[in-house]
């Protein structure tokens, strides 16, 4: 056989290998589950407590109050951080548009139309999909779509980069609003910014290096691209002046945030270098006198993010920028039509630690879910004091104890010795049973990753058993004498004496038909150790000898066994799916039921990380959610401004 | 691809549906090349799972310097040598899994080429891990041995000897085994 033989017939044998080869169902819940719950303790999360000032309270209550197009007028007091400190009482109009059903993922600009009757946009779906705003009625117009999109002056058409299929190159496609045809604009594309009113050009970024951007123009005709700005750290976000004569970006220089204006002809660049923070974002107003842009300001305690405003003439700004709109931190602006409209989406993180009231004797809940804590930069892992009167959380490199009736915080206790700047900590937290101890997963500071106990009286931190594993997915769980610990690593789980820090392994991957055994909780009379293997809950007595299963989920509507605790008298065990529904279930036999739902919430709603109280009151878990609205906006310009009365 | 950078990049600023989006597009390529690397197909799954969850983890700190799909399989690939390693184990038959060609026009074609097939991935089995890896992954996943050289940590060099040396060896096995 010659070398081009063999290499056929590798080839086929790969194909033949796994050409029926998927993943299943089961496969893809468990892998995404754990991959979203890694990412999501490893975010470095922001403070996202509310506060209560007019801005929020107004922004607030739409959530559950409107669900259909709303005005609302808003009376505005605008501290001037920016040249004289005066105040500024003005109105500015915001209404929501009709319920929308989709969700255009983040840095996926939508637009509206000029004539503001549609928003279009691509969904995580790839699709892009127009939505009447009057009626909410929406469209697909094309599948394997993603980026953002750009109206054409006339309405008619979007534009909007088209996936390559395997070896195909990106396309920019103008796609019919109203039959879905599509004809090519270019190959290959940049990332779609802008489209002209003209519609000959288009602006766009390059990305030619991690951390650098790089704006161009194409003259779609000549396919001809010019660099207007070389690599920049920031997204430069070039958009079209309304009358296509000028183009605005954003840039870097030494440090200083650039908003430039150029001639599309080259002939002249303007820049603004004097905002003293950073500018992201500008966007024309649509009859060319201001461009608007988010400006971030380093405050005493925290950043602050507004929408501001520059008057435009010309080719030239005038002035300097006024705040126009305060405290957008969680608003994505995307375009600002013709028609006054200034459209937006807003995001609201409504996660955070929820208790359920619960009867010990039936395992049935006693009442609904309630809200302990708002997201506030805490990651899911929690456990209970031995009194249950306390929950512990971790929060960067320290341990924050709370109030488990209304979620006060009592006491923080910081974690000397544990890697701080991940961000990430590894899976899993408990409390000794004598009160003496939390147990939890996380590296040290040489990135040793292992099981580590803090002395709650002291704050000392020592490792207790140090394991070769990238991920501190652990689970440490104690046993009720508070003299062991056991705890999963690779696919198999094991229990440590906490006097000698000797391990031993208590399951055996025959019994576990060679699956991998997970998250690890001790059985409240201390002779076992009960583990997720699939579908599956088994339970393995801690000499190791004696296997026997607790549940089998067999129930295909229930998506699966995401993670468990045991009621403290040992009779049912709670579990959550990995979505938004928490499940009971007796541990001698019999179907799980639901005992939450928090659909209320939201389709993407997902609650994690149950915990039964030691007094098998309250169960606690965590919630991760976000929420998305989309706005408009008009009548933002103070009226002085707009008649060029400055 | 433009769409992966942009995946990337939204999961740095924070949005786990990118996640979702980048795990679905890739999942199938990534469990066949663990399949064919390991031969077995929970540990396929286990590795699958093992990356994706250690991407999520590390992806706010991630500089992609090749593209997403290379460095996924790479650390597929990684992952199940370091498995090999830690087992000792030598590569075995993929279990309950019939070495049939795809179906060809002309049933003796199709016969000759089963058996072909068979003596192939016999011969396959026989090399050592690096050598499949990087065969596997030139053949198979199409990467070129610049981009499996630096996604393995390893000389271009290297790489085109160890390909070279696995080529050479099943040649020689094969055209032995026909005398």
């Amino acid at each position: 056989m010659k070398n081009k033989d063999i290499e056929r017939a590798i080839r086929k044998i790969c194909i033949t290998k796994t050409q029926a080869e998927t993943t299943d169902a089961e496969m893809d819940k468990q892998t995404l589950s754990d991959a979203l719950a890694a990412y999501d303790n490893s975010k470095n999360l922001k403070s996202m407590i509310f506060k209560t000032d007019i801005w929020r309270v107004i922004m607030k209550s739409p959530i559950t109050k409107i669900t259909s197009a709303a005005v609302v007028a808003l009376a505005i007091l605008l501290p001037l951080s920016y040249g004289a400190a005066k105040l500024i009482k003005r109105f500015i109009t915001i209404s929501q548009m009709p319920a929308i059903k989709v969700d255009f993922p983040s840095g996926y600009d939508g637009a509206l139309s000029p004539d503001g009757r549609y928003l279009a946009g691509n969904t995580w779906n790839s699709e892009l999909i127009v939505i009447d705003t009057s009626t909410g009625e929406q469209r697909k117009l094309a599948e394997n779509c993603y980026g953002s999109v750009v109206w054409s002056t006339d309405v008619n058409e979007i534009a909007v980069v088209r996936s390559g299929q395997e070896q195909e190159k990106d396309v920019l496609l103008a796609v019919s609003s109203i039959t879905s045809k599509t004809r090519t604009l270019m190959e290959d594309p940049p990332l779609l910014q802008d489209w002209s009113p003209n519609g000959r050009f288009i602006l766009g970024i390059r990305k030619p290096a991690v951390n650098a951007y790089s704006t161009v123009m194409v003259n779609l005709r000549n396919k001809e691209e010019t660099v207007l700005a070389e690599e920049t750290e920031n997204r430069p976000s070039p958009r079209f002046s309304p009358n296509g004569h000028l183009a605005s970006y954003v840039t870097k220089q030494n440090d200083q945030s650039v908003l430039h204006l150029r001639r599309i002809d080259g002939t002249n660049d303007v820049k603004f270098a004097e905002f003293p923070g950073e500018i992201s974002k500008p966007i024309w107003a649509p009859d060319g006198t201001h461009v608007i842009f988010t400006g971030t300001q380093k405050g005493i305690d925290r950043q602050h993010k507004d929408l501001w405003a520059l008057r435009v003439e010309g080719d030239r700004f005038v002035g300097a920028p006024f705040p126009v709109v305060p405290d957008v931190e969680q608003m994505e602006f995307y375009n600002w039509s013709r028609n006054g409209q200034l459209a937006y989406r807003t995001s609201f993180e409504l996660g955070g630690m929820f208790t359920l009231p619960m009867d010990l004797q039936t395992g049935k809940a006693t009442g609904a879910p309630r809200q302990l804590v708002r997201r506030a930069g805490f990651s899911a892992n929690h456990c209970w004091s031995p009194d249950g009167k306390q929950i512990a959380l971790r929060k960067e490199g320290e341990l924050i104890f709370i109030s488990a009736s209304n979620g006060e915080k009592i006491r923080i206790l910081p974690l000397p010795g544990t890697r701080g700047d991940l961000g990430y900590y590894g899976r899993g937290m408990s409390w000794s049973p004598d009160g003496k101890w939390i147990a939890f997963s996380g590296f040290d500071k040489e990135k040793n990753a292992g099981i580590f106990l803090a002395t709650l009286e002291t704050g000392d931190v020592r490792p207790l058993v140090l394991l070769d594993e990238k991920l501190a997915h652990f689970d440490p769980t104690w046993a009720p004498d508070s003299k062991t610990i056991a705890y999963a690593y690779k696919g198999d789980v094991y229990v440590v004496d906490v006097e000698d820090g000797k391990s031993r392994r208590i399951t055996a991957p025959e019994e576990r038909e060679h699956k991998r055994a997970g998250r690890p909780v001790f059985a409240p009379d201390g002779r076992s150790v009960a583990y997720i293997v699939g579908q599956r809950i088994l339970a393995t007595t801690i000499d190791g000898q004696e296997t026997r299963e607790i549940f089998h989920l067999k129930n295909k509507k229930i998506w699966g066994i995401n993670i468990f605790s045991w009621s403290p008298d040992g009779r049912h065990i709670v579990f959550t799916p990995g979505n938004n529904e928490i499940y009971c279930v007796p541990t001698d036999g019999g179907e799980p039921y639901q005992i939450a739902d928090l659909s209320n919430l939201g389709d993407h709603a997902w609650a994690w990380m149950p915990k039964w109280s030691p007094t098998g009151d309250t169960i606690s878990f965590t919630v991760s959610h976000e929420k998305y609205q989309y706005w408009v906006m008009t009548d933002l310009l103070p009226t002085a401004e707009l008649d060029g009365q400055k | 691809m433009v769409e992966d950078k942009w995946l990337v990049w939204k999961l740095k600023c924070g949005d786990r549906s990118a996640l979702c989006r980048i795990y679905e597009k890739y999942k199938n390529d990534l469990l066949k090349l663990a399949l064919v690397l390991s031969n077995d197909r929970s540990v396929a799954e286990d590795v699958v799972h093992d990356v994706i969850v250690s991407f999520a983890q590390f992806a706010g700190r991630l500089e992609l310097k090749e593209n997403l799909k290379g460095y996924l399989l790479s650390s597929v690939a990684n992952r199940v040598r370091n498995l090999n390693r830690a087992k000792h184990q030598v590569n075995k038959e993929l279990d309950g899994v019939e070495m049939t060609a795809p179906a060809s026009n002309r049933p003796d074609r199709w016969a000759i080429s089963t058996e072909e097939l068979q003596r192939v991935n016999q011969a396959l089995s026989q090399l050592p891990f690096q050598q499949q890896e990087v065969i596997i992954l030139h053949v198979y996943s199409r990467l070129k041995f610049k981009a499996i050289a630096k996604l393995l940590g390893i000389s271009v060099h290297t790489t085109r000897g160890r390909y070279r040396y696995g080529l050479d060896r099943l040649r020689s096995q094969l055209n032995s085994e026909i005398k």
